[in-house]
């Protein structure tokens, strides 16, 4: 479709008219309107009552040594028999616990998605680190990686996530100035404001459609 | 789906005698408004707001060809291969050619507002291949095989009761008028077809050209379903969404959500910018972007009628709309309906077939006013009865279908009249005479037929008020 692609630029270019071009982008140029939605306040505590706000549950931890205890009765209150990791170090002290002292069936992502597809669709609960958050919408920032596959925090009815406190941003546009996704763009970033919903029947919120039923988040730091 | 005016008069007409539809629409549209008036009054600025997402988008269009070319130039570098197509026919060739190439017989979708455009699920069923929507409400409407009633929230039609129905008709499920039950049906149905599905389609909200980045906004997480677990994913999108830098993404992504749904955000905003590369182990093998015209140039060309490429599909102007919560959106016989349809698709269509939508409209200006990028429509109503009705040149139409509208008695109507107005004996001599013989007008025939059909018909008052002002005791 050469042609196709040539015909529609030559019709744009004709009636293309360079003025207002500015080299910045136009929110940079409103540094005031950044500033007025900048939360106020402790970006922990926005953080955490934004995801409650939409029936996320959050635990708030010193460090990552209190994790596993912290949250570990969470699966007995959800029920979670089996779980799922990516090859992350800094989750196995929490693998360990889980399969010790808790007799969660534990699973890996360790292959291809094709391969693996059968055992990420049928495992109750996925559990990932995060790049961090954005305080003010409450969502969790997910860079999907070869570690940490994209299916872990989508296939599974549970997804429990850990986020550092220290890799809070106010907002979203203040993630953008640290200028990592312009410069080391990844396949994949996925923001997640919560669990799965919908309010396609009468506009009635129903949670779980087709991401995970329940959303974790354990907030270190 | 052709708009055609006689079929939209007889639509309108049964519609607005729907109470049941009526009533699905006011109770839901009215849900939508108060959420969306109050995700804009928890900001502080959401007038200013508003200004910006109008600034990015304009400036985005002044530059249209070349960011559509930086953004092709950054999604090729990646790998995303990234097509052109002047009509939806040659938009639905390009998916049916990498369905053939791949051996593709299933399709899953999320939801796209461009691939209703293209009307791609019947035709890629007219060549065997099965298109299966995967969110709620598109779900929903495919099994009423009907398309979309409304941008945002598809099935905004149907209410519960209706919507078991279809699920017990055409899923065999048991009849239930639980929510979650039945959101579960769908849920349990659509697992395994995000699994066996051979491509993933979507449309785009957000295409960004200095980061070569495919944005998507989206609730159910059927989008990230959609783009994650089929080895091929299609995006369609129309030539007018690309923006220039992802640091404009927040201001639009806040304008976006909190018009669609009174959201701060949705649940997922998903930006894809690679296929799967080497080491990772899921996400699609290829992903693809269509960039469609199909009229769009042409929109582009004119300055004023521009400014109907600056929507971002939010849906805010259906649900504060009079007509569109009376007549609901299949009256208009357009895949986009309301008053963003009733600019859009006429400049589409072309006036002849869809000149009569810019009539449907009281100009009451209401759409306007929640416009997250401040879209004149009913300015652009105006612009373009005129187009329809004023003379024009073949070959020097700015709208398909200019001057398709004119009657030459209505035109002498409005001749006689410009005599009349800049002549003030003849003016006067007349509306005395109208005062006098006025009410001997024939009401049930000629052009007052039409008026009095639904209303009194007017009876000129016996003396003019220019008369009356004369007589008039001076103070």
């Amino acid at each position: 479709m050469a042609d196709a692609r040539s015909r529609i630029l030559e019709r744009l270019r004709r009636n293309s008219n360079t003025p207002p071009h500015h080299a910045n982008p136009v929110s940079d140029r409103e540094p005031e309107w950044q500033a007025k939605q900048r939360p106020l306040g402790d970006l922990g505590e926005v953080f955490v009552s934004e995801l409650e706000k939409v029936g996320s549950k959050v635990i708030r931890v010193l460090d990552w040594k209190s994790l596993p205890e912290a949250v570990g009765p969470w699966f007995k209150e959800f029920r979670i028999g089996s779980a799922m990791t990516g090859q992350e170090p800094r989750l196995e002290p929490l693998r360990k616990h889980l399969g010790k002292s808790l007799g969660i069936d534990l699973h890996t992502y360790t292959e291809s998605l094709e391969a693996q597809k059968e055992e990420i669709f049928s495992t109750d609960c996925g559990i990932t680190t995060s790049r961090g958050g954005i305080a003010d919408t409450g969502s969790v920032i997910l860079v999907p990686t070869p570690q940490e596959p994209r299916l872990l925090s989508l296939a599974l009815p549970v997804h429990l996530v850990v986020v550092e406190k220290e890799n809070l941003f106010p907002h979203l546009g203040a993630f953008l100035d640290t200028g990592e996704f312009q410069r080391d763009t990844p396949s994949n970033l996925v923001l997640v404001s919560g669990a799965s919903r919908t309010a396609d029947i009468e506009l009635t919120l129903t949670v779980g459609v087709h991401g995970p039923k329940v959303f974790l988040v354990a907030l270190v730091g | 789906m052709i708009p055609n005016p006689t079929q939209f008069k007889r639509d309108v007409a049964r519609e607005v005698h729907n109470t049941t539809q009526r009533k699905n629409l006011k109770h839901v549209t009215g849900l939508i408004r108060e959420r969306r008036n109050a995700a804009f009054a928890a900001i502080e600025d959401g007038e200013g707001l508003r200004e910006i997402g109008k600034a990015i988008k304009q400036e985005s269009l002044s530059r249209l060809p070349e960011l559509l070319e930086q953004l092709e130039s950054n999604l090729t570098r990646k790998g995303i291969q990234v097509h052109w197509a002047e009509t939806t026919d040659q938009a639905n060739q390009i998916v049916l050619e990498i369905c053939r190439r791949r051996g593709i017989t299933q399709v899953i979708k999320g939801k796209s507002m461009v691939s209703e455009e293209m009307e791609l699920n019947p035709f890629l069923a007219g060549h065997g291949i099965e298109a299966i929507e995967a969110d709620l409400g598109e779900f929903i409407v495919q099994l009423a095989e009907k398309p979309p009633s409304h941008i945002i929230a598809p099935a905004i039609h149907l209410n519960k009761e209706q919507i078991a129905e279809l699920f017990e008709e055409k899923l065999g499920e048991p009849y239930t008028v639980n929510i979650e039950e039945m959101t579960a049906m769908a849920r349990r149905v659509l697992r395994g077809k995000f699994q066996s599905a051979g491509m993933g389609v979507t449309g785009v909200n957000f295409a960004i050209a200095d980061t070569g980045t495919i944005a998507l906004v989206e609730n159910e997480g059927n989008g990230r379903m959609v783009t994650s677990v089929p080895p091929v994913h299609v995006a369609l999108m129309g030539l007018e969404k690309v923006i220039a830098h992802i640091a404009d993404l927040p201001p639009l992504i806040r304008l976006l959500c909190r018009s669609a749904t009174g959201q701060s955000i949705s649940t997922y905003f998903n930006w894809i910018s690679y296929p799967r590369r080497p080491e990772e182990k899921d996400g699609p093998e290829e992903v693809h972007l269509v960039i469609l015209d199909n009229g769009r140039s042409t929109i582009y060309a004119d300055a004023e009628l521009r400014e109907t490429l600056d929507c971002i599909r939010c849906g805010a102007c259906l649900n504060i709309c009079p007509v569109y919560s009376r007549i609901g959106g299949y009256s208009y016989s357009s895949i986009y309906m309301g008053p963003i349809g009733k600019i859009l698709t006429p400049q589409m269509a072309g006036l002849e077939t869809a000149g009569h939508l810019t009539g449907a409209s009281t100009l009451c200006g209401a759409c306007v006013e929640v416009c997250p990028v401040k879209i004149p429509i009913p300015n652009l109503l105006l612009r373009l009865r005129q187009e329809a009705n004023q003379p024009t040149a073949a070959g020097k139409e700015i709208v398909k279908g200019a001057g398709s509208k004119r009657s030459s008695g209505e035109a002498m109507v409005w001749a006689g009249w410009k005599v009349l107005h800049s002549r003030p004996a003849a003016y006067l001599a007349l509306t005395r005479l109208a005062g006098l013989a006025g009410g001997l007008l024939p009401q049930r025939v000629g052009p007052l037929k039409q008026w009095s059909k639904f209303r009194k018909p007017p009876r000129p008052a016996k003396r003019t008020l220019h008369q009356l002002l004369k007589e008039r005791p001076h103070s």
